[in-house]
């Protein structure tokens, strides 16, 4: 075990094996389910809560879309609008995004990829899972008793004490699941820290584990300051304290620092995991060392870091002093730094790599391309001069939409395609699942690159009418929307399908090189049969048999 | 299969933490004498602040054993710290720089936020309160839910 | 079973015992005390940093404050009893020094001392809220309770009581002061919180010390709840001179 290349696999074979105990079967009570302490079916308890909101967020989006077809406010009341958008955010943001890669794939594959039996607070974790859904329960009767409509940013003193919708409760909800993200972050620095197998040195970890990390330490530092940002609010409304209200003395910008110096690093809690899929992506179907490895992982941690400073680029028109917003826009720059370092290392691992094209590198690709544009545009924002034409218009929506939806979203896409075979032990049909990469891309762009357009043409965001000569960006965009929402529609069939009829995964169907791949899929409940020893770096393909390395995947042409 | 590093890692003998209790309580002294120092503006809660520091490094390194942790817990509470310090500084960045610029001037000279007048004042101003019949508290906007 | 070194990637820890041993308190996905410990220890270390971001915001929203209505505050402060929060403080100090006795006597294996040392902090700890509670009565008696009615006569009271009212602060300060109290019922009050938090979980520690489940070789949770106890101490030794202390120099306090 310790010195024996990785053995060769027949990934062509289909198994048809006798069941074996693995951690799917071993008891198919709910009961064992519900009190699981198990890392990897909380990992799918995880899946269904965030696939189920995600259902809800993106149906606020599509009446969002729907009112947006015509330029005046006809389907919706402007009062209605606010409540979708808001509900939009806040269903997406905390409840889908935050939670979608640590929450699913980090809690499955952390502790395999660095070798352990389980994370190192197993009831924790459970815990983790049941605030997460009391938190949503606390939200979801906000939104059914008539919902909130002052934005996902709550901004004061609209939200702390004009708003008439149902605030406290939503911020009760979002400040419980806050602790579900801390609790998660938690366990896996303290996992990372303390529980990696022999041999697994720091520089030895697949760089999905090194985003897991500065993802964590995100989640540790920057959530408490929302929790405390989120409680005042709701003292304001419940007694009328004073803190964010000009009337009594407050400072409303006061709640904007509390607030964004959570929410600029919870952008970086939702795109540094999918970068860590992406690079686990791209060394596997590349068959290469991920170029500068070193870098990249540190730049995991610098987006971390420098991620913290630059909040305040989301206040430049707020009232905030303009000396501060210099120093926030000239720090903002600097962000961009690491994330397209990891861009170019990406790009060069793909040139002269034996690439391979099956589904998870599609949507790695057009990671690649959608976050470079969302980043790109970034740097348009971080100046302050175009930030105050832009501010507030859609060029902002389409922006982060790129990065979370064109990152994030595809990072957790083919995170869940390329993992699928070790959670399930079933490949998904390769050919639906291009169709749907293929029409997600698509669907994307015409949604979101017409609101660039429009947005630098002036159209403000969160109104529910516009003038009528933006209509034509706009129908582009619903129509976008409408082919996104079928590429969304689509995996969650053929996934389900191959629950029960998909081949039968092999341990390491992909040829990869991380811990994870070697154990059976899916995996026993203690993960390994016997603890694993690390002995080459994490991305050594050379320890491949040749088979493996020609790269004979399941519905690709060069099968054998 | 007992290891003798893992029976005994903490060298804090009670000796030392009554030591450390009784300086503790000896600081709590000086903190509220240093209270009653005439107002040296910020120097005061320069004062304030330095004790009660000094008294949270005494309970963290003894009381806590950070002093006999190991580097990565040292590097967490540093780390931690650190955080805090980019909060402040950013946040004061703004507030403290808000008077130079007109376009952020309200929050020192709006009405509705009443300036403050310096140490001298505060007579003054009680004294007017005095003259002026008291106020009912101003119609407040709808409370929460 | 091939030959190999322990799973903490630490140089020198210790082997692995071999299968048949499982020592009392490791938990299955650790592979000996030594790491479970250092998991655990860091686990709590890392929720402590968590809090002193929790803290720390409301600390900067109160710096915030305290630059712009310094006056305020200050008389604010002095309707605070300086005397009863010394008093406070001390207590808090005792309950530290018993909670690291405490912590001594586990490491020591003496389950019964341990748990004596854990009740008395709890106890320390109950003298402390009572105290609070005493003063969150007084600060509720004198009108002072931040909202709508902040320095402001009952919305009840006859014509002569609003005319013999007695305004704490003055018309101009009066937004800073209820910005004061505000800060100092928030800030306590999430301190109380953590410390309600705290007590049943040191008391059920306290139980299963006196039952005998930890030995010198695990104590974990005993050393944890000791960093717990001691950060909430931690706190209050810095709201102590932050809410009581700000200047009682001034010869026009009010109280």
């Amino acid at each position: 075990m310790t010195t024996d290349p990785i053995p060769a696999q027949p990934i062509d074979f289909d198994p048809v094996e006798s069941p074996r105990d693995n951690y799917l079967n071993v008891n198919y009570r709910i009961k064992s389910w519900l009190l699981t302490v198990d890392h990897k079916r909380i990992a799918i308890l995880y899946l269904l809560g965030i696939t189920f909101f995600f259902v809800i967020g993106g149906i606020f989006a599509l009446m969002i879309r729907l009112e947006l077809l015509t330029p005046r406010g006809d389907l919706l009341k402007a009062d209605t609008y606010n409540k979708m958008f808001t509900m939009h955010g806040i269903v997406m943001v905390f409840f889908f995004l935050i939670p979608s890669i640590p929450a699913v794939i980090g809690n499955f594959i952390v502790p395999m990829m660095v070798g352990a039996r389980d994370l190192a607070f197993p009831r924790l974790n459970l815990a983790s899972w049941y605030i997460y859904i009391l938190g949503g329960v606390f939200t979801m009767i906000a939104m059914v008793s008539g919902g909130v409509d002052t934005g996902w940013t709550f901004y004061t003193p609209y939200s702390s004490v004009y708003s008439n919708t149902h605030v406290a409760l939503t911020a009760i909800g979002i400040f419980v699941t806050g602790f579900s993200s801390i609790l998660t972050g938690l366990n896996f620095i303290v996992t990372i820290h303390k529980m990696r197998a022999p041999g697994l040195t720091w520089f030895r970890m697949p760089l999905f584990l090194w985003s897991i990390y500065a993802t964590s330490l995100i989640m540790v530092l920057g959530t408490p300051v929302v929790a405390i940002a989120i409680v005042l609010v709701g003292l304001e409304r419940l007694f009328n304290i004073g803190v964010f209200n000009p009337a009594l003395g407050g400072d409303p910008i006061l709640f904007q620092h509390l607030f964004w110096f959570y929410s600029h690093p919870a952008v970086y809690i939702m795109v540094l995991p999918s970068m860590g899929v992406v690079s686990e992506i791209i060394a596997t179907f590349t068959r290469r060392r991920i170029f500068g490895y070193k870098i990249v992982a540190l730049s995991s941690l610098a987006i971390a870091l420098i991620g913290f400073f630059v909040w305040g680029h989301h206040m430049f028109v707020s009232g905030q002093s303009l000396y501060a917003g210099m120093i926030f826009s000239f720090l903002s720059f600097f962000v961009a730094i690491p994330s397209a370092i990891k861009v170019f290392n990406w790009t060069a691992t793909l040139y002269k790599g034996s690439i391979l094209l099956a589904t998870p590198m599609y949507y790695a690709m057009g990671f690649i391309g959608l976050f470079t544009m969302g980043g790109l545009t970034g740097l348009f924002l971080a100046s302050l001069g175009m930030d105050v034409h832009v501010t507030d218009t859609y060029f902002i929506v389409a922006h982060f939409h790129y990065i979370m939806v064109g990152g994030a979203i595809m990072g957790y896409l083919g995170g869940i395609h390329y993992w699928w075979p070790k959670i399930t032990g079933r490949m998904y049909a390769e050919v639906p699942a291009k169709i749907a990469a293929f029409l997600i891309f698509i669907g994307f762009n015409l949604t979101f690159f017409p609101q660039f357009l429009v947005g630098y043409l002036g159209m403000p965001r969160r109104y529910h009418e516009y003038p009528p000569e933006f209509q034509v960006y706009n129908v582009m965009s619903t129509a976008g929307a409408s082919i996104l929402a079928v590429g969304y529609v689509i995996p969650l069939v053929y996934l389900l399908w191959s629950l029960k009829y998909g081949r039968r995964a092999t341990a390491n169907p992909w040829g990869a090189t991380t811990l994870e791949w070697q154990t059976p899929s899916p995996p026993p409940t203690e993960n390994f049969l016997e603890p694993p020893v690390v002995t080459h770096e994490a991305y050594d393909f050379s320890a491949l048999s040749p088979e493996v390395l020609a790269g004979h995947f399941p519905g690709s042409a060069s099968k054998a | 299969m007992t290891v003798a590093s893992e029976v005994e890692e903490h060298h804090v003998s009670l000796r030392t933490y009554l030591i450390v209790f009784a300086l503790l309580i000896a600081l709590l002294v000086i903190t509220v004498a240093a209270a009653f120092l005439p107002h040296f503006g910020y120097l005061n809660i320069g004062i304030a602040l330095a004790i009660a520091v000094a008294k949270a490094t005494l309970v963290v390194l003894f009381f806590m054993h950070v002093k006999y942790s190991g580097r990565l817990v040292h590097v967490f509470i540093i780390a931690t710290f650190a955080w805090l310090g980019v909060l402040f500084t950013l946040t004061f960045a703004d507030y403290l720089s808000r008077s130079w610029l007109p376009s952020s001037r309200g929050w020192t000279e709006s009405g509705l936020v009443t300036p403050e007048g310096s140490w001298k004042n505060i007579e003054a101003a009680e004294r007017a309160a005095q003259h002026d019949p008291p106020t009912t508290a101003p119609a407040a906007p709808r409370s929460g839910e | 079973m091939p030959e190999i070194t322990a799973n903490t990637a630490l140089p020198g820890s210790p082997p692995i015992p071999p299968a048949h041993e499982h020592p009392r308190g490791l938990a299955h996905q650790f592979d000996d005390l030594r790491q479970q410990k250092e998991a655990a220890t860091l686990g709590m270390w890392t929720f402590l940093a968590t809090e002193v971001m929790f803290f720390g915001g409301v600390m900067l929203a109160y710096a915030v404050y305290r630059g712009k209505y310094a006056e305020a505050f200050a008389i604010g402060s002095r309707l605070e009893v300086w005397w009863i929060g010394f008093i406070n403080t001390g207590v808090l100090l005792c309950s530290s020094l018993t909670m690291a006795i405490a912590v001594y006597n586990a490491n020591r294996g003496l389950g019964s001392k341990t748990a004596r040392y854990l009740v008395m902090t709890v106890l320390l700890g109950i003298v402390f809220m009572g105290i609070k509670g005493y003063e969150y009565a007084h600060i509720y008696n004198e009108h002072l309770l931040p909202g709508n009615s902040f320095d402001q006569p009952s919305p009840d009271a006859t014509a002569g009581q609003i005319a013999d009212f007695e305004h704490k602060f003055p018309d101009s300060l009066r937004n800073g002061g209820r910005i004061f109290f505000s800060f100092y019922f928030i800030m306590t009050g999430i301190h109380a919180t953590h410390m309600i938090v705290g007590i049943p979980i040191i008391l059920l520690i306290a139980w299963k010390a006196k039952k005998g489940t930890y030995t010198t070789r695990y104590y974990d949770p005993v050393e944890n709840i000791g960093l717990y106890w001691h950060f909430v101490d931690i706190v209050w030794i810095f709201l102590y001179p932050l809410l009581y202390l700000i200047d009682l120099s001034s010869h026009t306090g009010m109280h």
